[in-house]
């Protein structure tokens, strides 16, 4: 029923951030069409609430809170700095490469953790993830830029970092 | 703002050069997805240039059906895997 | 007062939105002049994703609080979900496709 009424929630405030204007006649349509949303889309929420709400504990959460603004702010900080170093290599005259792909193995479990460091993956500095190995839980990555064994010992130390706070938000 | 405008107008015809000549399928997938966020992009800076607000809702709801567009490319033109059926 | 504040928010939106297009402008010059398939997707994820970001945050500051700044909020957050998916189901997509990366340093994938 917790799950039920917090996509309820949700979808209702988002409805009226579409509308644009807060009136009876809105609010009212607005609790018909999002009981119906909820109804159809509770397959799928019931997945996603299982992981955030298993423990009801209100300093857990507040943990948990933090730990999301973290990995949020590390999406916006890796994506400029990385556009940067792109931008740079784009306006060389004689641009050089030093591509490389490599394995890394990962110790996450559940299929949506997997799936938020891929993307924090994606936007680190000179990464990208071509395939995943479901059964020995490996990403094959391709890198560019990455010229001598310091600099990759310290980008997997920053990929480490990630999926440290990632564990603390699903597991 | 309009110098901003077709400095984005300029950047997709350069990207639609890659869209005609690309050597391979893939390469013309990247840059179909490339020139739908630019477009959204023209399309929220215009509604500041006309000064009608109302505008942004086109832009809200052409965001998602770009991201359709290429999951749906991308399910159609894969390979048959092996003894499996392709759906 | 109220018109150097008003000055100065203009300032910043300004460069917000001149950076973005910067971006942009070195995201389709990118797909032009890179030689290989993969670095092409590269300039293609990082570039386009920090361009729309920062255009989209110099709009919001030119307009202020409202409720279409919030709408400008939600399709930034949904850009930043969704475009990586995009960019990583394009690459699995390239990776089945039997396309290699050419002029490789060193490999660790066994094929």
């Amino acid at each position: 029923m917790k799950k039920k009424l917090l996509t309820f929630i949700l979808t209702l405030a988002l409805w009226l951030v579409f509308a644009g204007h807060i009136n009876f006649s809105v609010f009212l349509l607005g609790t018909l069409v999002t009981i119906i949303c909820s109804i159809i889309s509770r397959m799928f929420a019931a997945e996603v609430f299982r992981l955030l709400l298993m423990n009801y504990e209100v300093k857990v959460s507040f943990v948990k809170i933090y730990y999301i603004f973290l990995v949020v702010g590390a999406f916006i900080y890796d994506a400029f700095l990385s556009a940067v170093r792109v931008s740079k290599h784009v306006f060389e005259i004689n641009p050089s490469f030093s591509p490389k792909t490599v394995q890394i193995k990962t110790s996450l479990q559940n299929l949506p953790s997997i799936m938020i460091l891929s993307n924090l993956i994606a936007l680190t500095p000179g990464t990208l993830i071509m395939d995943f190995n479901i059964l020995n839980k490996n990403y094959f990555i391709h890198w560019i830029d990455v010229r001598s064994e310091d600099e990759a010992a310290l980008k997997k130390a920053l990929i480490g970092k990630h999926e440290k706070w990632i564990a603390k938000i699903f597991e | 703002m309009l110098y901003l405008i077709l400095a984005i107008i300029l950047s997709i015809i350069i990207t639609f050069y890659r869209l005609i000549k690309g050597p391979s399928v893939p390469d013309r997938l990247a840059a179909m997805n490339s020139i739908g966020v630019m477009f959204l992009m023209i399309l929220v800076l215009l509604s500041y240039y006309f000064e009608r607000k109302i505008y942004i809702n086109v832009a809200l709801v052409y965001g998602v059906s770009i991201f359709m567009n290429v999951l749906i490319m991308v399910k159609y033109l894969q390979k048959p895997e092996k003894g499996g059926s392709s759906d | 007062m109220i018109n150097s504040i008003s000055i100065l928010r203009e300032i910043i939106a300004y460069v917000f939105l001149i950076t973005g297009t910067y971006f942009l402008i070195s995201n389709a010059i990118g797909m032009i002049r890179f030689p290989d398939f993969y670095l092409r997707l590269h300039a293609s994820s990082k570039c386009l994703i920090a361009g729309s970001i920062s255009v989209l945050m110099g709009c919001i500051v030119l307009e202020g609080i409202s409720y279409i700044s919030l709408k400008l909020i939600i399709i930034i957050i949904f850009l930043l979900i969704t475009n990586p998916v995009a960019i990583h189901a394009i690459a699995h997509f390239a990776y089945n496709y039997s396309i290699k990366p050419q002029k490789i340093v060193k490999n660790d994938i066994k094929q």
